[in-house]
Formats: C-alpha cells, sequence, structure tokens
C-alpha cells in the first residue's frame, strides 16, 4: 500500500490539471517524469506537453487531444512525433508517454510515463509503462470507491490517500 | 497558484510550438465545437469527406498538422470558416459566412432541446425560441443540455 497526495498544478477557465505525488517521493510523478525526460534529451516533447495543459486550461478544456488507454480513465498525451530526417532515428521512434486520469474536460489528474521502447507493441508490454497506468488505474479505483467525483478532487487538495495494490 | 517547474517550463516554449498548439489544437476545438452544434459526430464529419473516422479523429487530437487542402476541404462540408486571414479572406464574411448560432426551446426551468439551426437573421416569433451565439452554445454542451 502507498500512501498519495493530489496537488494543484496548473488552473485555468477552461480546466485544471492536478499531479500525485507519493510521499515517499521528492517530486510529482509529472514533474518527475519531465525532468527524466529533459536529461534524456527530450525537452522538446516536455516542453510541448507544458504548452499543450495551458492550452486546453485556458482555452478549450480537455477535450478529445488524448489517446484512451483502455478502462479507468486512464488517457495519454499526444505528441508528435519529431519527423526531422537530420535528427537521430531513435528520436523518431521513441515517442515519449505522459499518462493521466481525465475527468470530462475539466479536470485532468496528471501522472508519470516514460519513453515506448522500439519493439514495445503494447503499454502492457513495457514494465516502466504499464506501471505508470496501473497506478492511474489504482487511483481511479480508489476515488470511485470512496464516491469523490472529478470536479470533487479540488475539495481533496493535500489529503492523504492510501492506494491499496501497488 | 501554478507549479514553479511548470511556469519555468512555460517560459521556455519556442514561438513556433505555442503557434503551433494553439493552431492545430484551436482548429481541432472549433470543428469540434461545430460538430456538437449540429449533434454531429466524428463518424459524420468522416462520412462527408470520405475519410476514415480515425483519420478524423487524429485531426481533432489536438497535434495534427493540417494541410490548406484539408482545412479548405473541412470548411466546404460544413460550411464554415476556419481560417481567416486579414483582407485577402475577409470578403468571405461579407458574403454570406456569418456568425453560426443555434436555436433552441427553452421551457421556463431549463433548456430543452436543439429545434433547428439558422444563420444570423432568421426570424423567430415564438416567445419560448431564444437565439444565442457559438460561445453561449458552447457553454450549454458542456452543461450537458
Amino acid at each position: 500500500m502507498k500512501k498519495i497526495k493530489i496537488l494543484e498544478y496548473y488552473a485555468g477557465p477552461k480546466a485544471k490539471f492536478y499531479v500525485i505525488r507519493f510521499l515517499d517521493k521528492e517530486d510529482d510523478e509529472f514533474t518527475l517524469l519531465a525532468q527524466e525526460l529533459i536529461k534524456a534529451g527530450h525537452e522538446e516533447k516536455v516542453v510541448r506537453v507544458v504548452g499543450q495543459i495551458k492550452f486546453m486550461a485556458d482555452k478549450t478544456g480537455a477535450r478529445d487531444y488524448f489517446k484512451d488507454e483502455g478502462p479507468n480513465c486512464v488517457f495519454r498525451f499526444r505528441i508528435r512525433k519529431n519527423k526531422d530526417k537530420s535528427k537521430k532515428k531513435e528520436d523518431a521512434v521513441h515517442p515519449a508517454r505522459f499518462y493521466c486520469i481525465k475527468y470530462g474536460e475539466s479536470v485532468v489528474l496528471l501522472g508519470g510515463g516514460g519513453i515506448k521502447l522500439p519493439g514495445t507493441e503494447k503499454t502492457q508490454d513495457q514494465t516502466d509503462l504499464d506501471h505508470a497506468t496501473k497506478v492511474l488505474g489504482k487511483i481511479n479505483e480508489t476515488l470511485t470507491d470512496l464516491n469523490i467525483k472529478g470536479y470533487e478532487i479540488e475539495d481533496y487538495i493535500n489529503k492523504v490517500f492510501e492506494i491499496e495494490g501497488i | 497558484m501554478a507549479n514553479k517547474f511548470f511556469m519555468d517550463l512555460l517560459n521556455k516554449i519556442p514561438k513556433r510550438i505555442s503557434n503551433f498548439n494553439s493552431l492545430s489544437m484551436g482548429i481541432a476545438a472549433y470543428i469540434d465545437d461545430v460538430l456538437k452544434s449540429r449533434r454531429m459526430n466524428q463518424g459524420d464529419l468522416a462520412k462527408l469527406l470520405g475519410k476514415k473516422d480515425s483519420q478524423i479523429s487524429k485531426w481533432l487530437g489536438g497535434q495534427h498538422n493540417f494541410t490548406i487542402e484539408t482545412i479548405a476541404n473541412i470548411e466546404a462540408v460544413l460550411d464554415i470558416q476556419i481560417i481567416r486571414i486579414p483582407i485577402y479572406r475577409e470578403d468571405e464574411i461579407a458574403f454570406g459566412k456569418k456568425p453560426f448560432e443555434a436555436q433552441f426551446r427553452i421551457d421556463p426551468e431549463k433548456m430543452v432541446r436543439i429545434d433547428k439551426l439558422h444563420p444570423v437573421g432568421v426570424s423567430n416569433s415564438q416567445k419560448s425560441t431564444v437565439t444565442v451565439n457559438l460561445n453561449d452554445w458552447r457553454k450549454l454542451v458542456h452543461a450537458g443540455y
């Protein structure tokens, strides 16, 4: 069992973005992932996602800008592949995966993710990606069991949740 | 209060990326608004354009690099103007591409349904019918009506 907090990340008139922080980690999952990807040379991908978050929060809401990752309201950001032929081939085939839980168009809970490696067909085939989606799935189950709706999450900021099964 | 790491990254976004996001995501959102206001779905748009549903889903995913031809085709089948260019496309507004409006019935308690859609200027003498602009329509759709 793990303990987490939900923290506000960025709020705009159209959508609010929250992050998940495990109490035994130094930062929230989204920030840790972003820092890891920046270190690995994928800063542009991180910056694109940050720009998308701001645009959704301020202008459009969290619409169909995500790919559905199956049950439990887990989604991932759509990130353009780098088609610049001058870049290394690895850069074009290692798309970053930022996973989240989306509640309608106005609430998004940002989670972790990673880099999908070549040869990985499904998320479940890669341990870190599979773990990231399962964690979010468990969190969604916990919120559902507690009868907390997406739009009510702001009432639970900084409260500690115990998540079973991770 | 916004996260500091997030705000620092925002300051690093190159203009070309923020422009791309606002264009691609903005176009996707506008098409989505029009479809919802007409009670159409992505599959309906796919049929009008002779495309697969998956292609429309990619277009409305907010990261698509639209070609001029694609935008022209979407504008044509939906009879809307997605891109406005100062001077060179302003004539189309004068020639009838007016702001999109929806008419719907209201009961005293809440909005009931959409009756039909009309361009600006169509009169309706029924007391229970109100014409709203597209911004109001978005609020209604997001509120679940």
